[in-house]
């Protein structure tokens, strides 16, 4: 189990941390945390993201696939993606399982 | 000891040993019991794995809700409930526990969705109106009774998914009336009109006079917001995270729920009915003289059989 403060790498393993409920409303996903009781939602690509995140994925892989689908540069991807993983991981949302 | 006919709730056969003069009575000869309720002693639960101040619930799943000189009453799943009353089994506020906390535990142990709100059929869809307490759905509910439409619930709003989409079960025909309302609405002093009001919090379950037995499919939930001073009326949409928000936040007896293991169902529930109902946040006055602008408002905006517009009440 990592530290609560650990950051999320390009290097990393993650996935869902089972502390949250998901549920679709129209395009959007919508999270809770089940021990806080807060609500979140994802826009469709944060949508799409978190779907991936079901079963253990690395973040370069996600990466990649993502660039390679929306002909994004690679940096920018991995950057955004870091930057909403961190903040699901802030939430509990979301959790490393190996890196 | 007189033999009481069954009754009707939210389209349950309820064969009940205390009288329940707020339901209707149950028509279909043919049909099973769904809900028994019994007199009898309810003692402490045994293997208690879950409780909150009045409320435990043991590892079958049987709820035992305690109201300090009121009543102590079980549910188990959903179908059965005993009642063991302080004093008189006849009490309205026992009843005022059996139609709220128990009607919750049951949806919850049936695995329906309550709302907490009044619901009333407008044109063809059902439409409710939820919010806090003190917000004023049931005078709301009331106006729009005392105008002719049908009443489907008042405070507890059973709502379940069918093929036809999300629709809400009738309750039974009454709302549930402070004095003030009374007045407002029927144009009487609630102790002249020889409108006894009973219970210490001095409440009437008020009959009303149009009510359906039919599920009818939900067609918007409105969240009432009390506005302050000049702000008209309005009816604002609320956008997709809010939605569920207030649904969330709204569920009847939301601990119950979740001592039931039901938190991950009502979540699911709440964001089916936040995709494909329409929400808005409904902001009124509180001042119950302007309730006919609301009332007007909400026809506008639902499609009101033409019979209603030349009504007079």
């Amino acid at each position: 189990m990592p530290p609560a403060h650990h950051r999320i790498e390009i290097e990393d393993t993650v996935a869902w941390s089972g502390k949250a409920l998901a549920s679709q409303i129209c395009e959007e996903v919508v999270l809770m945390n089940l021990e806080r009781g807060y609500y979140y939602s994802l826009d469709d690509i944060g949508s799409e993201i978190w779907r991936s995140l079901e079963q253990p994925v690395s973040v370069a892989s996600l990466c990649q696939s993502l660039a390679a689908k929306y002909h994004a540069e690679a940096a920018t991807v991995t950057a955004d993606v870091l930057t909403l993983l961190n903040k699901l991981l802030e939430h509990e949302l979301i959790a490393v399982v190996g890196g | 000891m007189s033999i009481l006919s069954d009754a009707f709730l939210c389209g349950w056969r309820v064969q009940s040993e205390i009288c329940l003069p707020e339901l209707l009575p149950w028509e279909d000869p043919g049909a099973a019991v769904d809900i028994r309720i019994r007199l009898g002693e309810v003692p402490p639960l045994q293997k208690i794995v879950a409780s909150t101040r009045r409320l435990t619930v043991d590892d079958t799943g049987l709820c035992r809700l305690e109201i300090p000189n009121v009543v102590t009453f079980s549910v188990r799943d959903g179908r059965e409930i005993v009642i063991d009353p302080f004093t008189s089994p006849d009490s309205i506020e026992l009843r005022n526990y059996l139609f709220g906390t128990g009607l919750g535990l049951v949806c919850h142990q049936r695995g329906v969705f309550p709302l907490h709100g009044s619901c009333l059929q407008l044109g063809e869809g059902a439409v409710i109106f939820s919010g806090n307490s003190g917000s004023g759905k049931s005078t709301l509910a009331a106006a729009l009774a005392h105008r002719g439409y049908s009443l489907m619930a008042d405070d507890v709003c059973v709502i379940t998914k069918t093929n036809r989409g999300w629709v809400v079960l009738p309750a039974f025909p009454r709302v549930k009336l402070l004095p003030a309302s009374l007045q407002a609405i029927f144009g009487v002093e609630a102790e002249q009109a020889g409108l006894s009001l009973q219970g210490k919090h001095h409440f009437r379950f008020e009959p009303v006079r149009s009510f359906a037995r039919n599920p009818v499919p939900l067609e918007a939930i409105y969240f009432l917001e009390r506005t302050q001073n000049e702000e008209p009326d309005s009816i604002v949409d609320v956008p997709g995270l809010k939605r569920l928000a207030l649904l969330e936040s709204q569920i009847f007896r939301p601990r119950a729920g979740n001592l039931l293991g039901r938190r991950a169902s009502l979540f699911r529930s709440s964001a089916g009915i936040a995709a494909t109902v329409p929400i808005f946040e409904l902001r009124r006055n509180f001042d119950l003289k302007r309730i006919g602008a609301t009332i007007a408002m909400l026809e506008g905006a639902h499609r009101v059989p033409a019979s209603f517009s030349s009504w007079s009440g």
